[in-house]
């Protein structure tokens, strides 16, 4: 056994000795986050900054995966759903239910939605949803009163998620947030 | 009979007419192939470095084998599903774990650490299997 094999248990242990509860120890190991990103043609839409939506999101999500290893998946166009290095350009429709079936294929266990507005299909989004099964988080970008920040509450309560509302005029902010529902990967199996 | 110089002569150059014939029509052996050349021997890394690789020990070993537990508990609490007895005994085993991995300034220090380490894979292993 060599002693980097050694050193990597030690490093393990004492990583493992600072969880709090065996719920945290169970999720650190076993989590597999997956962050959907809403890529339809409303993210667009500009920001105060003068830059659009999707631009302010692909800077947060890059940002964030300098310290968390989360893979991401973004969704739009006509049912399109896939894995991505880089936000890419906004365009098209609000595929949620495809990017969830999306989540459920690739055996995630944890989904994180960013997104802007309602969804193609409610009933097929829950019935993804239900299909999968575990947690779902959702960051509205939005006002808060209107159907998608319902639709939002809506999906989390029903997947035992939560949901936050969130502005891209404060992607730091937003930044921060995600990050709080992700390990920073270095645990999981 | 034996041939004459000239008739050696004049036979080597109608072998050497043939076979020059029979090349150019494609008959015959073809020419071999020059041979690749040889890649250059290379040695395989020494298992361990005479003078610089650590000797393995058992307290090295059972710290990879308890990271390797703590791995299996992890999937199999996932799988099963986490009671509040789970909790609580997790709780006891963070404790025993804390001992063993301690600080060891003196040689009752280090025993005690190798007790608790070992009582921590036993109960590890208690509570996964």
């Amino acid at each position: 056994m060599s002693t980097d094999m050694v050193k990597a248990a030690a490093d393990k242990l004492a990583k493992s000795a600072g969880r709090s509860s065996l719920d945290d120890f169970v999720n650190a190991k076993t989590r597999r986050s997956l962050l959907l990103v809403d890529c339809s043609s409303s993210m667009n839409g500009y920001i105060h900054t003068g830059e659009t939506k999707i631009a302010a999101l692909r800077n947060v999500v890059s940002d964030l995966r300098k310290t968390h290893a989360v893979p991401v998946a973004a969704f739009s166009g006509s049912n399109e759903v896939a894995l991505v290095d880089s936000v890419p350009a906004a365009r098209g429709m609000t595929p949620l239910h495809k990017a969830i079936q999306f989540g459920t294929e690739q055996g995630a266990n944890h989904l994180i939605v960013v997104t802007d507005g309602q969804p193609d299909s409610e009933p097929l989004a829950f019935a993804a949803a239900r299909e999968f099964g575990r947690p779902v988080d959702v960051f509205y970008i939005g006002d808060g009163n209107d159907r998608g920040a319902a639709f939002s509450r809506e999906l989390a309560a029903l997947t035992g998620g939560t949901a936050n509302l969130a502005s891209m005029d404060k992607p730091k902010e937003l930044q921060s947030k995600i990050a709080g529902f992700l390990s920073d990967g270095t645990e999981t199996l | 009979m034996a041939m004459t110089p000239q008739q050696r002569s004049d036979a080597a150059r109608k072998a050497a007419a043939t076979k020059a014939a029979n090349r150019a029509n494609g008959i015959g052996p073809t020419p071999k192939a020059p041979r690749a050349p040889r890649a250059p021997r290379t040695t395989a890394a020494p298992a361990w470095v005479p003078g610089a690789t650590p000797r393995p020990t058992s307290q090295g070993q059972r710290l990879v084998v308890l990271a390797a537990l703590e791995d299996f508990y992890a999937v199999r609490m996932n799988e099963i599903g986490i009671t509040q007895d789970a909790r609580d005994a997790f709780e006891r085993y963070q404790k025993i774990k804390a001992l063993a991995l301690g600080p060891t300034s003196s040689a009752a220090a280090q025993t005690e650490a190798d007790s608790a380490l070992r009582m921590a894979a036993i109960t590890l292993v208690k509570l996964s299997f």
